[in-house]
Order: C-alpha cells, then structure tokens, then sequence
C-alpha cells in the first residue's frame, strides 16, 4: 500500500475508532454510576 | 392516543445502545461497503463518505432519536403519530405512513435475504459447500479463469440456493424454505416477547458475538501470509480498498472521482443504507425511551459502533481475504460483481482452501446471520408499535397478525421472479431519502428548529455544537433534495424522455407479470396502510 493509502487509512480509522471508545466509555461509565446509586440506595433501604 | 403510562421501555442503557446498533449493522457493513468503496475511488470514496457522513448522516440520527422519544412519550411508536404530534394538520398522519411501508416492506425481503445466511452457515459447518479444487489456484491466473475454475461451482451453488429463473418463477430449494420458516418463527418469537425481555437480551447477546466473530475472522485472515503467490496477500486486499484512485472510469471515460456525481450519490446512499436512517426503525426504538434519557451521547456511541464495523471491520474481510488468494486483477472483479457474489461466492471459495476452511466459512455466515437478524427485528418492531399504540391490539396479537401478514407476503420474494428487487428499489432505495427529507422539514421547519433543539437538549449527556443546528435547517434538506432530484432524473426522467417508462425495467429485473404484481402488491399494501390510519384516527376528538 503506498504512503496516501496509510494515511486515508488510519485518519479514518483513528476517527471512527476515537469515536467508538469516547461514546462507550462514557456510556458504560454512566452505566457504572447509575448500577452504583441504586445499589446504595439498596443498601441503605435494608439497613433503614 | 397520549400519556401511555405502560408502555413498554428499555431496561439498561447498553441494551438500548447494542439494540440500536443491531439495527443499524447488517449485510450491508459486511457485503456492500467495501464493494462500494472500491468501485469509487477507494480511499478516495472516503471523503465524500464522512462528508455525507457529517452534513447528513448524524443530523438526521439526531432527529430521528429526538422525535422518536417526543412521540414515545406521546404514546406513538410510529411516524403517523409522531408527524401528527408535530404537525397540526390532517394530512400529517398519512404522511407518515411512508415510515410504517419502508419497514414493513424491507423486513419481507430482507428476512428472506436473511435466511441464506443461517442456510449457508449450516451448510458450511457440514461441511456441504462445494470443494475447492486445491491444485487449479496457481499464481497467475486471469479474473476469468478463477471465475471458471475457482468460483463457478460455488455460483452455481447460490443460484440453486436462493432459486433457479424458470418464467416468471424461481424453484427453490426445500431447505431454503425450511430455514427460512425457521428465521421467521424466531423472529416473530422475539418480537412476541417485548423489547426488554425479547429484542434487547437478543442485542446482548448478539451484538458481542458478532464482534468478537469479525475479530477473530481478521486475524486469520491477516494472518493468511502470501497463501498463493508473495506477489500478493491481505494487504493489498487494503491497499485496494483504501489508496486513493482520484481518476477512475466510468462509462469508458476517465473521470475525477470527486467531480462525478454518482460518487457523491453512492456515498450518501451509503451511509443511508448503512445506519438506517429514513427507515421508520430507529423512531421506534427511542420511543421506548424515558422522558429525560440522553439522546445524544447514546445516538453517536451506535453511530459509531456501526462505522467501527463497516470501516474497520467490513472493510478488512472480504476484500482481503478474496486479495490474498485471487490477486488485485481479480477482486476488482469480484467486488464489481456486486455483494451477493462477494458475500456467498468468494468467501466460501477462500475459506476453502484453508484448514478447517467450512467451520470458518461457517462462522463468516453465522456472523451475517446475527447481523441481519438484529435488523429484521427493528424492521419488524414499527408495524409491532403501529398495532399496538394506534389500534390497540395487545403485544401478542400484534405478533401474530404482522407473522402471518409477513408470511404470505413473503412467498412473492420467494418465488417471483425480480420479486425482492422491485421492493428493495421502492422501499429500500427510493424511499429512506424520501422518508429523511421529509422527517428534517416538518422538524426544522414545521415544527421548529429550536423547540426541536431544546427538545434533543433536554437529559443530553453532551451538547450538540450550533453548527449542527444549522446544518440540519439549510444543507441536509438540500443534500437529500438533490439525491431525489438526481434519482428521480435517472429512473423517472430519463425513461419518460426515451418514452420506454412504461417497458423500462426500473428496478434493474427483466419486466414480466411478476415485476407489476410486486408493484401491486406495494400499492395494495401502502392504501391498506393509510386505511388503518384513518380508521385508528376516526372517532379521536382532535389531533394531538
């Protein structure tokens, strides 16, 4: 592959794969802090 | 109908994600991106892709996720209702209807088309498709030789699969039918069992499959070495599909690929194809979402995982693995013969020559199955939701009733010859344009650009940038308006002008009675529609 199809290649990759890992970071992360909060809020339901 | 407090919503966030992105990721990742990429120009076809991509694609998934929850929260799973919440006028619903057709009409065909994929991973793990002569592949060899000698047996093998041409009908296999019957039954099972216990524990458990089988899929075949000649291997399988060509020829004319027309036009039917958009489907899903849930970050991780499938994945597979073995000269060819022969011709070829080549085939056609089944689901859930929210069946009965809608109907792909083309030209290709143009209008300027900013606004886990704003008002209402216009030019036009309209084969089959039954068929089926719609409003005080 020559030096231009590299470089179309891994920007278009980069973007698409940057993309990909922001959105499902922070969609699970988010995921991860709501399972959290009711969690707690299991917990302190059971002790109250 | 309004403020229908039962419906029915989805459990977790990721489910949602991976249900959305099962809608979005089908055959078309896999089979038609990476043949579109390399008739066009290569990494050359990419600048018009992600510029389509920009000023079209994520506008429109914005829209369409913010007006499916508004219309969710309003009871409406479907564009009639959605169009009439947003627009006071009596016409608003029958508009939106064209969202109910494109759905209903695609899930026909394409659960047929769906089919072949679990047949031929069944076949291949019996190791039933035909062998490959291990001796005739030498170094050297022409298109046109291992189109004869490699490829033909497994061409053959298709066409007595999906259906020999005898009239105006096409003999189909048994098995064919049997597995096709099998993938309707499921369908309708999952449909039948809800959103959260049915289409979204399907999405778990698919959407991770389908990954982890195109993971494993690109490491064997980048793994392939040089397996015929070190004159080339997978990656100038890559180097085909991404090094820029700027000129390329069409008609017998050398062409700027960046000044023509229909580069522009295939990449933007591209990206339509690829996510969805346009079809009805992905109205549906945010229905089910809660009135403050975020629409923006969740909109953009599917759109992602969908180009991380098409451009990462779908591109380093087919075209590759068919490099490796058959050379450039020949993959140009295959990737010119269209999906279908890329898809059930070349990969099974390739897989052949391989060590335990049919349990990988196998795999290859198991991960197209899990592809299109999470769509057909999506296409199917529309009708489910009409059914439901507008005449009041219960979930169940929905199932029934659209199973055995789409089990007659499906006879006509089936056995009629041109049968599936005619509905994926009207359906498929004509109408997701059409449905997007009119969707980006009644939003932007019948109901508002800015209620409707404030709208997608409302529990966004991140702010869409201004730029958006105006580019969902002024360029993709233009953007989608010239694709129609430059559509309509060359199929309705042309044709008319030529005065060969009427004998003219649109929808690029050979006309005969079986092409205007399907046709039929299509108009009997959008006025029964409409007619549902009146009845299901009729006796309602006033719109919403």
């Amino acid at each position: 592959m020559n030096w231009q199809g590299w470089i179309f290649m891994f920007i278009v990759w980069g973007l698409v794969g940057c993309l990909f890992f922001y959105a499902f970071y922070h969609i699970l992360s988010g995921e991860r802090i709501r399972n959290k909060k009711i969690q707690n809020k299991r917990k302190k339901g059971s002790k109250g | 109908m309004t403020g229908n407090n039962k419906r029915e919503r989805w459990k977790t966030k990721i489910g949602l994600v991976l249900a959305m992105s099962g809608n979005a990721i089908g055959l078309g990742n896999f089979l038609r991106f990476p043949g579109k990429a390399a008739e066009n120009g290569g990494g050359a076809f990419m600048i018009p892709y992600f510029i389509a991509f920009i000023l079209m694609a994520i506008p429109i998934m914005w829209l369409e996720w913010t007006q499916g929850r508004f219309g969710g929260m309003r009871g409406h799973g479907t564009t009639p209702g959605m169009f009439q919440s947003m627009w006071k006028s009596r016409v608003a619903k029958y508009v939106g209807v064209i969202g109910i057709f494109i759905p209903t009409v695609i899930v026909v065909y394409y659960t047929y088309i769906g089919s072949w994929t679990l047949g031929y991973s069944i076949y291949s793990l019996l190791d039933l498709l035909p062998k490959v002569d291990q001796s005739a592949l030498h170094p050297g060899m022409s298109p046109q030789e291992i189109s004869v000698f490699i490829l033909k047996p497994f061409d053959d093998f298709r066409s007595g699969y999906t259906g020999i041409v005898s009239g105006e009908f096409l003999k189909v296999q048994l098995f064919t039918y049997f597995i096709f019957i099998a993938v309707l039954i499921l369908s309708v099972w999952l449909l039948a069992r809800g959103i959260s216990r049915g289409i979204e524990i399907l999405a778990k458990i698919a959407m991770p499959m389908l990954f982890v089988i195109a993971i494993i899929l690109v490491i064997r075949v980048f793994t392939l070495g040089h397996p015929v000649s070190g004159d080339y291997g997978p990656l100038d399988g890559l180097a085909f599909l991404w090094e820029p060509k700027w000129f390329i020829e069409r008609n017998g004319q050398q062409v700027f690929v960046l000044l023509d027309p229909k580069t522009w036009l295939e990449a933007a039917g591209q990206i339509f194809f690829t996510l969805s958009l346009g079809f009805g489907a992905i109205q549906c899903y945010a229905s089910y979402l809660y009135r403050d849930e975020d629409v923006v970050l969740t909109g953009l991780a599917t759109t992602s995982a969908n180009e991380f499938a098409e451009v990462i994945l779908g591109g380093s597979l087919a075209i590759p693995a068919a490099a490796a073995f058959f050379g450039i000269a020949a993959a140009q060819v295959i990737a010119s013969q269209g999906s279908f022969y890329l898809g059930f011709t070349s990969i099974p070829a390739v897989f052949g020559f391989l060590p335990a080549g049919h349990f990988l085939g196998a795999l290859w056609f198991f991960l197209l199955f899990l592809a299109a089944l999470t769509s057909i689901v999506a296409m199917a859930q529309p009708m489910i939701a009409f059914l439901e929210d507008e005449i009041g069946f219960t979930r169940r009965q929905a199932s029934i009733v659209l199973g055995i809608f789409w089990f007659l109907s499906s006879h006509i792909c089936i056995y009629l010859r041109g049968g599936w083309q005619v509905m994926d030209f009207w359906a498929g290709t004509f109408g997701p344009p059409l449905l997007a143009l009119i969707e980006v209008i009644l939003m932007m300027w019948i109901f508002g650009g800015d209620k409707i900013w404030k709208e997608m606004h409302r529990g966004a886990a991140l702010p869409v940038p201004r730029f958006f704003y105006y580019t969902a008002k002024y360029i993709t209402p233009v953007f989608l308006g010239i694709i129609l216009l430059t559509w309509f030019y060359q199929n309705i036009a042309v044709p008319v002008v030529r005065g060969s309209f009427l004998r003219a084969a649109l929808e690029g089959v050979e006309m005969g009675w079986a092409v205007w039954t399907t046709r039929l068929f299509l108009v009997f089926l959008f006025g029964g529609l409409c007619v549902m719609v009146y009845l299901a409003w009729r006796g309602r005080e006033a719109p919403e």
